[in-house]
């Protein structure tokens, strides 16, 4: 093979698997890496074994006077201390109350002493000096030595801790009882998460495809509105219906009507979690089961109807069996995003009812304990994988090809109460997603919400004032515009690049490179978030490199945690497309760089577009994996949104959520109109 | 669909031919039950059935795509209606076993459906139609999809079924060899309207329609006036088939109506000569500009392009209305 005809292309497939590895690989190996650091004071033997090493770094006069000196204690405490201490070393428990006032122990202390057989005696005899440098002079004997210590050695002698591996973090969950707590609670909403939305989902999917309800194209419009949403918006929404000051609550049924006290309703708490859950991941789940249902062939449907089978027998046979892969698909991802959300369980259940991806976010906002946040990230993959590989075990694996007639419906209409029942689910889902989003508008024109009623656009000013007055204000979603601006037409054009490389250039490891440009997408976006921290806080050690604090990462993290569906788009187009196109052009003559942008990239347009777009609105509603890299100076919209309504600030929540929406709405727009231009010459590839 | 009215006799296999979008299917799933037409109705045995659902009707239905329950075996997809109808275990596995044989797929039938072949999922789908014994078979292009030697030998093995088990059957193809073949009467189909209604070989004899003769079979279809009763074309006179009145139409000349004969009236130069084996098919250039096509027996002469060329009409061509 002629080395200069694939020099250009290798030149390419390393450009674009640098930022892969970089920006993907490197943050989540962080991640996997940090939860086994553990930092903590010195077991003892260990902390008698670098006091002997440092001791044995004096020289020997030096030593017996340091010792003679140290080994006097300054104080009770510091006597029974050292004596407790070096009764360990002997191998003797001390026999005393170590809870005892000083005094009292010393007495105690000194009759053990006195008491001891004569060997054991004579071993503590020896161990006391040792014991009591190590118990309370180790700060001088560091600074005796510190010219022969490494400087991790010296810090370690000094403040007697050290980092080791362990796996401390990952136990955490099994030994701090809050913890188990957590983890119970985070599997116990996943798994009614994912039991009560898959199902629903199933019906709605089921309603579209068998003619279950009137207007299917509406339905599904309806049911993935939610795809497009700013952070917590439902649970936003729950809140302002059904609070204390809600509307459905207080004014309604409290002021309006007279029937409860508001005051004693609660919906904090595990109902208003379960009812934000699921009415959160509906959409999610509908997208894969209405795909299950599209592929499905209608005819055998119609094969089972005329060999006799009634409708449910049909149901049954055919069309639920046929739907498993798909249903073990929508259970696991609803498990996993279930579990690995965050915003709907502090804003509805608070710190009351503590779940893992909550503890997650406490662990590093407010502790900054990145080790355990780290360790229970990785855990927090290890229900979803368990299910995943059980469900894959349960019955067969193979993914049903329903062969050419895949994408037709059955004519015959489904009986009158299964179009009853479905059409009622459907008016009650559409409902409430219309009603969440009817809620979120009305409370940005809102000037408090529960409290004055009065239509205004006060929330909708540029800067805010009062109370986090640095987020208030919608100048922060301009910001927000520019990050996700910055990052959409980036990430789409490295997505449709490496899709590229993937799929004609075929390096070797490209199988590599494109799970690992999958991994965002499958791995919760709190791993994506620390691993950012972790690896660009002190990049290569070299604080000059730092990225945390800058709108950089902001953009590099947006970027890469999205691109994989323009990866995913132009390899899809690539697939389909025949590589002699290429081929021909290379054999008239066109070099690499001519053939991507007059043959290649052209075919590609449609995966560029909608790769752009999903960065864009993602970039701009995302939560999880910014939360953590937002900063004084880099805030972002989604972050803001998530902070006024943990705080009870709707208005402000609402106004942003609205103008993210416009946006949204214009972006999509936007590429709409671009794909209709360039509409007729590819529409021979659609 | 257009104010078609078919009726089906008892033990006849009857096919609906034409080219995708002429309503066939569309006319075969009104009969199935699958469709429910905007009027019109449809009478078994002479009783209305026009709402009766699929399973009421009596019929097994083979569809283009097989649609075979993928996550049943061939066994549990040939048992299927048995089950449903909640017949004896032992005697629908015997039902079962039978078919099976009919259709030479015993040895297949703990098989899922993606473990067999396009032919022997169709023969499948065939064993589970004629499972529950229905009094008619509706097939939707049952063999589309196959290559054309199966295609070929499961036509024949469908014949010899619905014969054997003197089964009535309405089948639809887009294929006019395969529809010849198959059936007793073909039912020629355009744009949701019977075009032609006939024998096999009536249908290529005697076409009623330009549309029908250029459907079925290959024919240069030549500019003719019948003066006193002959039919004249190309400047000469034809043998004709049947008495007809003077005045123009079109005359449809099958390659095979022309033998080559030195005496012949129809001289000319040869275009192209294509060797198919048994015959030779040559296009002929009349000095007038007329492009015909004839095919000669390949043993004896094989004419070269650019030679001259006398034939002669050995038969008496079908005439159309112009």
């Amino acid at each position: 093979m002629n080395w200069r005809r694939r020099l250009p292309g290798w030149l390419l497939a390393a450009l674009v698997a640098l930022p892969v590895l970089l920006f993907i690989f490197w943050p989540i190996a962080a991640v996997l890496g940090r939860g086994f650091v553990v930092t903590g004071p010195m077991p003892e033997w260990r902390l008698h074994e670098a006091t002997q090493q440092a001791l044995a770094l004096l020289p020997e006069v030096r030593r017996e006077a340091a010792l003679a000196r140290w080994s006097v204690p300054r104080n009770p405490q510091e006597e029974v201390e050292a004596l407790a201490t070096a009764f360990r070393l002997a191998g003797v428990t001390p026999p005393w109350d170590l809870a005892a006032p000083f005094e009292a122990q010393r007495e105690a202390a000194a009759g053990a002493r006195a008491a001891l057989p004569a060997a054991a005696r004579a071993r503590l005899e020896a161990a006391l000096p040792l014991a009591a440098v190590m118990r309370h002079r180790r700060v001088a004997l560091a600074f005796q030595v510190r010219d022969q210590l490494s400087p991790e050695a010296f810090e370690a002698l000094r403040t007697g801790e050290e980092w080791r591996i362990g796996l401390d973090h990952y136990r955490a969950p099994f030994d701090d009882p809050h913890l188990r707590r957590a983890a119970l609670n985070s599997l116990g909403f996943a798994l009614f998460a994912c039991l009560v939305t898959t199902p629903i989902a199933f019906a709605l999917a089921f309603a579209v495809h068998r003619g279950g309800v009137r207007w299917p194209g509406l339905l599904r419009a309806v049911t993935l509105l939610p795809l497009v949403a700013p952070p917590v918006l439902v649970a936003s929404a729950i809140i302002m219906l059904f609070g204390r000051r809600g509307l459905v609550t207080d004014a309604l049924l409290e002021k309006g009507l007279g029937l409860i006290d508001a005051d004693e309703t609660n919906i904090y708490g595990i109902a208003g979690v379960l009812l934000a859950q699921v009415l959160s991941f509906v959409p999610a789940a509908f997208i894969v089961l209405d795909n299950t249902l599209r592929r499905q062939d209608g005819r055998v449907e119609e094969a089972a109807g005329i060999l006799g089978a009634s409708r449910a027998q049909t149901f049954r046979e055919v069309t639920l069996p046929l739907a498993v892969p798909g249903l073990k698909r929508a259970v696991v991802l609803v498990f996993i995003l279930s579990l690995t959300d965050f915003g709907n369980p502090l804003l509805l259940a608070g710190r009351d009812v503590p779940v893992i991806a909550a503890v997650i976010y406490d662990e590093m906002t407010a502790f900054r304990n990145t080790g355990l946040a780290s360790a229970l990230c990785v855990l927090l993959l290890a229900p979803g994988l368990a299910l995943h590989l059980a469900l894959e075990r349960i019955g067969r694996r193979k993914r049903y090809d329903t062969g050419a007639g895949a994408g037709t419906a059955p004519e015959a209409a489904l009986p009158r109460a299964w179009r009853g029942g479905l059409g009622a689910l459907a008016l009650l889902v559409a409902g409430a997603i219309l009603a969440v989003y009817a809620t979120v508008v009305a409370g940005a024109f809102t000037v408090e919400w529960g409290v004055a009623w009065r239509p205004t656009f006060a929330h909708f000013a540029a800067a805010g004032t009062g109370y986090g007055s640095s987020e208030r204000g919608v100048a922060v979603v301009w910001d927000t515009l520019w990050v996700a601006a910055l990052a959409a037409p980036l990430g789409g054009t490295l997505g449709v690049a490496l899709a590229f490389v993937i799929e004609r250039i075929r390096p070797p490891g490209r199988e590599v490179l494109a799970f690992l440009a999958l991994l965002p997408a499958v791995l919760p976006g709190l791993i994506f978030g620390i691993g950012y921290i972790l690896a660009f806080n002190l990049p290569f050690g070299l604080e000059s490199l730092a990225l945390t604090g800058t709108g950089a990462v902001l953009v590099l993290n947006i970027l890469f945690g999205n691109m994989f569906v323009a990866v995913l788009a132009a390899r899809a187009s690539l697939q389909r497309m025949d590589p002699a196109i290429e081929e021909a052009a290379e054999g008239l003559g066109a070099g690499l760089l001519r053939r991507l942008a007059e043959v290649t990239l052209p075919l590609l347009r449609g995966a560029l577009l909608l790769g752009t777009l999903y960065v864009f609105v993602d970039g701009m509603t995302t939560l999880s994996s910014v939360i953590f890299l937002v900063s004084g100076d880099h805030k972002l919209a989604s972050v803001a949104i998530f902070n006024h309504a943990g705080s009870g600030d709707f208005g402000q929540a609402a106004a942003k959520s609205v103008v993210i929406l416009a946006w949204a709405g214009v972006a999509m727009a936007g590429i709409w109109w671009l794909e209709q231009r360039g509409g007729r010459r590819l529409a021979g590839l659609r | 669909m257009d104010g078609v009215s078919l009726a089906v006799g008892a033990g006849e296999f009857v096919t609906l031919l034409g080219a995708s979008g002429c309503g066939k299917t569309t006319l075969l799933r009104i009969a199935a039950g699958f469709t429910a037409p905007d009027g019109g109705r449809v009478a078994i045995d002479g009783a209305d059935a026009t709402a009766a659902a699929p399973a009421a009707r009596g019929m097994g239905f083979v569809f283009q795509s097989y649609a075979l329950f993928p996550t049943k075996t061939a066994a549990e997809n040939i048992g299927f209606a048995l089950r449903v109808a909640g017949r004896p275990r032992a005697e629908s596995a015997a039902r079962v076993r039978e078919v099976a044989a009919m259709v030479a797929i015993l040895p297949l039938l703990d098989r899922y459906p993606h473990e067999l072949s396009g032919g022997q999922q169709q023969r499948v789908a065939l064993a589970r139609a004629i499972a529950p014994a229905p009094r008619m078979l509706l097939l939707d292009e049952p063999l589309a999809a196959l290559d054309a030697r199966i295609r070929h030998r499961l036509r024949d093995e469908i014949r010899a079924l619905t014969d054997r088990l003197g089964m009535t059957a309405l089948y639809v193809t887009h294929d006019q060899e395969e529809a010849l073949a198959i059936s007793d009467r073909v039912v020629v189909m355009r744009d949701g309207r019977i075009e032609q209604e006939a024998a096999p070989a009536d249908l290529y004899l005697r076409p009623a329609s330009r549309f029908v003769a250029e459907f079925v079979g290959q024919a240069t279809l030549l500019e003719a006036e019948i003066v006193q009763g002959v039919p004249q074309a190309l400047g000469i006179a034809w043998p004709l088939a049947a008495a007809r009145a003077d005045g123009p139409c079109l005359m449809v000349l099958r390659p095979e109506e022309l033998a080559a004969d030195p005496d012949g009236p129809l001289r000319g130069i040869v275009e192209s000569a294509r060797f198919l084996g048994a015959m030779l098919r040559v296009g002929l250039v009349l000095p007038c500009g007329t492009r015909i096509a004839a095919d000669l027996p390949a043993r004896h002469l094989r004419p070269a392009p650019g030679e001259a060329l006398a034939l002669r009409p050995i038969a008496a061509p079908a005439l159309v209305p112009r």
